[in-house]
């Protein structure tokens, strides 16, 4: 790793101390630093402790269950859907951590090179990825409980096995670009764990029914996914037959050899030339290119970007092109990408679509997706029709709508982006007029028209996808509409978020913005709620009273965060990040 | 723009980045703002900006109080940091078409001044190259371009004399700097180069450890030598000193 010496850092710190200690000047300006360091300890500390509270609802409550008398099966069904969605959050920090600029930019001016930055970025991924191996454990532990001492055997090596398939996937999944957007479905993942889980304890009828409905699903999962292989070799070892070890070392020995492949690969490939563009680099020698001294006899180097001749300015040309730039009308690159684009843009004001040019210049995708979950459906069913079981069907069409429909509300608007600037980090919006409230009020719109255009979608996938015999018309449209309220709701939270990580927001001082922030996290907590009796009442009037309430609650939400960024409770500027 | 702050404070725990600064600048002004490395300069031209919340204290624009939600008062401002903000992707001349769009200044007869600006800045061969291949230079020039295209009453730039900008940048700046102040504008620069603060400002505020410690007018800065004990280095030099 690429680390300071810690010996030569407290040796440092320990006579600055003194030298700041003798001085009162310096023991005053040394109270800004103290400052930030108490601050920078406080958000390590309520960052650690949230991690280990997500953690511990997801897995200690699966664990907990389990030991609690609930079903095996379904604790591990739950616990697979957990280990897909860490799989694809760990093929997103995999991207991340080695081909962006964000997590590579501190090396850009250090005499490190390729392997040793490499190795140290691994060793980033390895620690963080150990959580996933610690969940199998405890459930593993959980299951052999009532069993021998063999039983306890059981768990470590099904753990190590199943770390090392997912972070191998991992490895493999990179090679899709869009990986890196699906933080959200990890979140999305992880409250749909939790959800079921509360349900579950509270043994809810209803949950039961739906629960029942799934088994297509959750079989699919135990089938499709090599860590459902693993889960269910791991159950067959537990009930005494030793052929599940087979599997165990057939997919585990998979999984190394997939995650030996992808690192070689990816150390081949990881190149900090190519990411920051500049020329040649020599690692055998990082030094060579810092304070080397010149030698005159020797061959004069090729430039580092190749110089091309000015081109001559034609000035009439440039005007006319800058004269279409400026009568084009705004939003058009969100216009002419499809029809789903389309009504988008024509549901907006003028404002509102020079700020989608603003926050996505690029334009924006969302028809894409819609038509390709609408073929993958299709073909799910026409596949089930012809024989295919039914299970795998319904993972296609649950495929079809978590990859391809659910990506499109939210997805990267890189105006709501942040960019790294002294004392933290700044949005993009921060630099320019440009106001929450308009802004939240193009992204609740556009994604307005997408969740609208999704209907027909969800209503068919809740007809057709999940359930050996066809829901009722009425029943899949109740489920569908009841979706599309759920993911409004959530609208207004994540354009609280978007604007809330490029701001200080969790540490601004004052009594107002502590109750501010207290409000937020019970409105927060407090949205699931509404969403869990929507789900599951049965009258249709009350279940329109949750709707109302859900929707009403989170835009209240937004409105509250909205009026506290309007009267500058607290800075645009977020704290920089810790690691 | 008249621009007047009562008492402004900016505190980070017991740390205070800005103590109660007080000042009224009528319009017109070049004002250079100097100090020490994390004196507040960035700072309080954030607070101008509406990036960094006061914790006490009232910035007035010709008036009226600045909040971050007066979005029309903050269409009359401009912030550009030593690093500009831009879209890599986008060409010069997409990204000052948006600015155009985002200040809502884009009106008849903008072409031409756009065009002489890019041409001042030796920017029209590069109008279409993605500003993320531009050198760090041109890349604040482009921004620095957009900034001319918008004219705002109220120029904000961090340390302009350390952003890249060759000799030719630098005097379209200052002369553009002086004619938008001419013309009524308020220009505020923060800077770590004496000889420019003493020659390129109408008043030169002096920020140590979060206070205006001292303000010189263009009279009083001709007024002092350049050498010895009264000059304007010497009388800097007493706020690195320890205290008695």
């Amino acid at each position: 790793m690429i680390a300071p010496d810690p010996k030569l850092v407290r040796r440092l710190r320990g006579k600055v101390r003194i030298a700041v200690k003798a001085s009162a000047l310096l023991r005053r300006d040394n109270q800004h630093a103290v400052a930030a360091r108490r601050a920078q300890g406080q958000a390590r500390f309520v960052g650690r402790w949230l991690n280990v509270l997500a953690r511990a609802g997801v897995t200690g409550g699966i664990v907990g269950a389990t030991l609690g008398g609930f079903d095996p099966a379904a604790g591990s069904a739950l616990l697979l859907l957990w280990t897909a969605c860490i799989t694809l959050l760990n093929a997103g920090k995999i991207n991340e951590l080695f081909s962006s600029v964000r997590a590579l930019g501190v090396f850009y001016c250090l005499p490190a090179g390729n392997a040793e930055v490499f190795q140290h970025q691994a060793s980033v991924l390895l620690r963080s990825s150990l959580w996933l191996g610690g969940d199998w454990l405890a459930f593993g532990l959980a299951l052999a409980a009532p069993g021998g001492k063999a039983a306890w055997l059981v768990a470590p090596a099904f753990a190590v096995a199943q770390w090392t398939v997912s972070l191998g996937l991992a490895g493999l999944l990179t090679r899709w670009r869009r990986v890196r957007q699906w933080g959200s479905v990890v979140v999305f993942g992880t409250g749909l764990v939790v959800w079921v889980l509360i349900l579950t304890t509270r043994g809810s009828e209803n949950f039961l029914q739906l629960w029942h409905k799934l088994e297509p699903v959750r079989q699919a999962f135990r089938q499709l996914t090599p860590a459902g292989w693993l889960a269910t070799a791991q159950a067959n070892v537990l009930a005494g037959n030793l052929s599940g070890w087979l599997v165990a070392l057939a997919v585990g020995g998979g999984g190394a050899a997939l995650l030996w492949v992808g690192a070689r690969k990816l150390r081949a490939d990881f190149s900090l030339e190519r990411i920051f563009g500049y020329g040649q680099h020599n690692e055998t020698d990082p030094l060579r290119w810092i304070g080397a001294e010149e030698d005159p006899d020797a061959p004069a180097e090729e430039p580092l970007l190749p110089v091309e001749p000015l081109r001559p300015v034609d000035l009439p040309a440039l005007r006319e092109k800058l004269r279409d730039l400026l009568d084009a009308p705004p939003g058009l690159a969100l216009f002419r990408r499809g029809w789903l684009e389309s009504v988008a843009t024509r549901a907006l004001p003028e404002r509102q679509r020079m700020l989608v040019d603003f926050l996505q210049p690029g334009g924006l995708r969302s028809v894409g997706g819609w038509k390709t979950a609408l073929v993958l459906m299709a073909i799910a069913q026409a596949a089930r029709r012809a024989g295919l079981d039914p299970a795998n069907a319904a993972m296609l069409t649950a495929f079809a709508l978590g990859c391809f429909l659910l990506p499109t509300f939210g997805g990267y608007w890189t105006g709501l982006a942040n960019r790294v600037a002294p004392q933290g980090s700044i949005g993009f919006s921060a630099f320019f007029p440009v106001g929450l409230g308009e802004v939240a009020r193009v992204l609740l719109t556009v994604n307005a028209v997408r969740a609208v255009a999704a209907l027909p979608l969800l209503v068919l996938a809740m007809r057709f996808g999940f359930t050996a015999t066809p829901l009722p018309w009425a029943e899949a449209l109740g489920f569908a509409l009841r979706t599309v309220v759920i993911v409004l709701a959530l609208q207004p939270v994540w354009a609280v978020v978007a604007f809330s990580k490029c701001s200080n927001d969790s540490s601004a001082p004052g009594w107002l913005a502590k109750l501010l922030l207290l409000a937020l996290v019970i409105g927060i907590l407090t949205l699931p709620v509404f969403g869990v009796a929507m789900f599951f009442v049965q009258s249709g009037g009350k279940a329109l009273v949750c709707a109302a309430a859900l929707l009403g609650f989170s835009h209240g939400l937004l409105a509250l965060y909205g009026w506290a960024w309007g009267r500058n409770f607290f800075d645009l500027v977020a704290r920089p990040s810790l690691r | 723009m008249q621009l007047e702050l009562h008492q402004l404070t900016k505190a980070y725990g017991r740390a205070r980045a800005l103590d109660g600064v007080s000042l009224t600048l009528p319009p017109g002004r070049i004002v250079a703002v100097i100090g020490l490395n994390g004196a507040g300069k960035t700072t309080l031209l954030r607070c101008l900006a509406g990036i960094v919340a006061p914790t006490r204290g009232e910035m007035r624009f010709d008036g009226e109080v600045f909040r971050r939600s007066r979005l029309d008062l903050r269409r009359r401002l401009m912030f550009l940091p030593d690093f500009p903000v831009l879209y890599a992707h986008l060409s010069t001349l997409q990204h000052l078409a948006l600015m155009l769009r985002i200040y809502e200044r884009d009106t008849a007869g903008v072409d031409e001044a756009i065009l002489a600006a890019l041409g001042e800045l030796d920017l029209l061969p590069l109008a279409e190259a993605p500003l993320g291949t531009l050198s760090r230079g041109q890349a604040y020039k482009a921004a620095f371009a957009a900034l001319l295209a918008v004219r705002p009453e109220l120029w904000l730039l961090d340390e302009p004399f350390a952003s890249g900008l060759d000799p030719q940048g630098l005097a379209v700046l200052k002369q553009h700097a002086r004619a938008a102040a001419a013309a009524g504008a308020t220009v505020i620069y923060s800077t770590q180069i004496l000889e420019i603060a003493e020659k390129f400002s109408d008043l030169l505020c002096v920020i140590d450890r979060g206070k205006l410690a001292a303000t010189y007018t263009r009279e009083e800065l001709a007024a002092l030598p350049p050498t010895g004990p009264d000059s304007l280095e010497m009388r800097l030099r007493q706020f690195r000193e320890p205290s008695p």
